[in-house]
């Protein structure tokens, strides 16, 4: 019987072809939408990384977790180091991991924090040994590929997040400890330093008794104050263009010798902070907090307009796949009415004249 | 019934096309018979050998084939005594189209549910000058080669009951004598009961049992 069947398919290949063309494209389709879906949300899980807040300059709170969680967007601002380290002691605050971004090295992010954020998303070296004091930096695994970087390499940041231009930090290479496994991540596209590094970069004296592992340890003045984000004005702003409109007035209320982090990833210290911290932050301080289970549930709605879209137009074409299948196959049984017949004269059985007409 | 009939088509009446083809037709074709079935076009030939086949159901009356009351079978149980009692030759042929000569007589081996005997489906081929048409579609065959083919298939499972509707209409003198030879041969050889219909009396003659409809009794 399958030699029969064999046969009737060689003996019209185009339309087999054509069928099975068309059967698995629109299979393929539905599954590439459904898997896109599902790895929209397990990614942004993963980036997420089981932070609950995000604390940062005032602004919105979508821009907030973009920027500091996702890396894809800039900053709102900047917090004053010891309004951070005021956070950080907070009963409510049960782990706050500081980052400071602004800098780039060819289209890769160079976030400052400590290691308790390679912590956060399980980092393992998959080359050298995971240092990220003063100068040193670790890679992520796609940039490291991207970036074809070896161990040792010294390299210079460019100021800003994104765009072609920026003043490099050549007096302030970072050094290569470390080339992160893959982790699934947005760690993956980062490249990893000290909070230190960072400042340092940026002119911003960085005292030997701060330990940006503890923010809370951090009490210094600082001479000078570069503000994280390539799109913003400053007073000493490398000649940079302005992307944004962000008037960060702030820095010059505390001066711009200030030590700052761009934001601070927060895990509770108990239930109860999932009611009263983000309000209490909000309120008595002049910070914003961010909540990213809630703002990526907004963000996925907003994409699931145009995830519900695709899925109509992939149901549209599974629905115009189904009524090709079906008119091929009504047109098989019209073309095979004589052959079934004679098949059943012949002795076939149902399931057999059944497979014939399938396939 | 007599005892030895293999085949009991009683008091039957079929219409088609809303007209009266057979009505209360008795016949009666025992083991080993050689009935041929002459008459003009429309009398009918055709529709009683698809009753035998059971192909067709008659309206009224009973058609029993080898002890089987075919009205009570279903139509798979139906198609499954044809493949494995009858080999038919159908006035369209009806080769099928996707395979090769060899493929049609294959089929229908497997079909009656018996060994592949490949040295047997030469020889027939052979003597019925197929012997170099065994890979060729039906669609390539000629007027004079498809019937043969048609025949070849019907015999190759060895029925035991040999139904042809006018096998030989195509055929030129030669190989129409030369097909009723290997019909009869085979025939004698397996004790086969042959019911063929034709217009042609030079045939009729050869056989020794001749119905002649529309009288609608056997002579």
């Amino acid at each position: 019987m399958i030699r029969l069947v064999l046969a009737h398919m060689l003996d019209r290949p185009m339309p087999v072809a054509l069928n099975t063309l068309l059967i698995a494209f629109s299979g393929a389709l539905l599954l590439t939408l459904a898997s896109l879906s599902q790895h929209l949300t397990t990614r942004f899980a993963n980036d997420m990384a089981d932070i609950d807040l995000v604390v940062s300059a005032k602004g919105s709170p979508l821009q907030v977790i973009l920027s500091s969680l996702f890396h894809v967007d800039v900053p709102t601002g900047n917090i004053p180091l010891d309004a951070a380290d005021a956070l950080a002691k907070d009963p409510l605050v049960g782990q706050a991991i500081p980052i400071a971004v602004g800098d780039r090295f060819r289209g890769f992010r160079v976030v400052g924090t400590n290691l308790d954020y390679l912590a956060l998303y399980k980092a393992k070296a998959q080359v050298g040994a995971i240092d990220i004091a003063a100068d040193n930096a670790v890679i992520g695994a796609a940039a490291a590929r991207a970036l074809s970087i070896t161990i040792g390499q010294k390299f210079a940041v460019t100021h800003g997040l994104s765009g072609d231009g920026g003043a490099e930090h050549d007096s302030h290479p970072l050094i290569v400890t470390a080339i992160l496994a893959p982790t699934g991540t947005v760690l993956d596209r980062l490249i990893v330093t000290s909070v230190e590094a960072v400042w340092e970069a940026h002119g911003i004296e960085a005292h030997g008794q701060h330990d940006s592992e503890h923010v809370d340890d951090s009490d210094h003045d600082h001479e000078n104050h570069h503000d994280d984000e390539d799109d913003h004005d400053h007073e000493d702003n490398h000649g940079h263009e302005v992307e944004d409109d962000h008037d960060h007035a702030h820095h010059d209320e505390q001066g711009a010798n200030a030590q700052e982090v761009t934001a601070l990833l927060i895990r509770y210290g108990s239930p109860l902070a999932a009611v009263r911290l983000p309000q209490k932050i909000n309120e008595q301080t002049d910070l914003m907090s961010a909540v990213p289970a809630y703002e990526t549930a907004r963000l996925l709605s907003v994409f699931g307009i145009g995830r519900d879209v695709a899925q109509l137009i992939t149901a549209g074409l599974a629905l115009l796949g189904g009524f090709a299948i079906f008119a091929s196959l009504w047109s098989a049984l019209d073309r095979r009415e004589t052959d079934m017949a004679l098949y059943r004269l012949l002795g076939a059985q149902p399931p057999q004249l059944l497979s014939m007409l399938l396939l | 019934m007599p005892d030895n009939a293999v085949i009991s088509v009683e008091s039957v009446g079929i219409s088609r096309a809303q007209r009266a083809v057979l009505q209360d037709f008795t016949l009666h074709i025992s083991a080993g018979v050689h009935q041929v079935i002459v008459g003009p076009s429309g009398v009918g030939k055709s529709t009683l050998l698809g009753l035998i086949c059971g192909v067709l159901t008659p309206q009224h009356g009973r058609v029993i084939v080898f002890d089987k009351d075919l009205a009570s079978l279903n139509a798979a149980a139906r198609d499954k005594l044809r493949a494995t009692h009858m080999g038919v030759v159908f006035q369209t042929l009806g080769l099928a189209s996707a395979l090769s000569v060899l493929g049609n007589l294959s089929l229908a081996q497997t079909m009656a549910g018996i060994q592949h005997d490949d040295a047997f489906a030469t020889a027939l081929l052979s003597d019925l000058g197929l012997a170099d048409r065994g890979d060729a579609k039906p669609r390539h065959l000629s007027r004079g080669e498809a019937p043969r083919a048609a025949i070849a298939r019907a015999l190759i499972a060895r029925p035991k009951l040999f139904v042809a509707d006018e096998p030989t209409a195509s055929l030129d003198p030669h190989w129409r004598d030369t097909v009723l030879d290997m019909v009869f041969a085979q025939a004698a050889r397996d004790a086969m009961t042959i019911v063929m219909s034709t217009h042609d009396q030079a045939i009729a003659d050869r056989f020794g049992a001749v119905l002649t409809l529309p009288q609608g009794q056997p002579s």
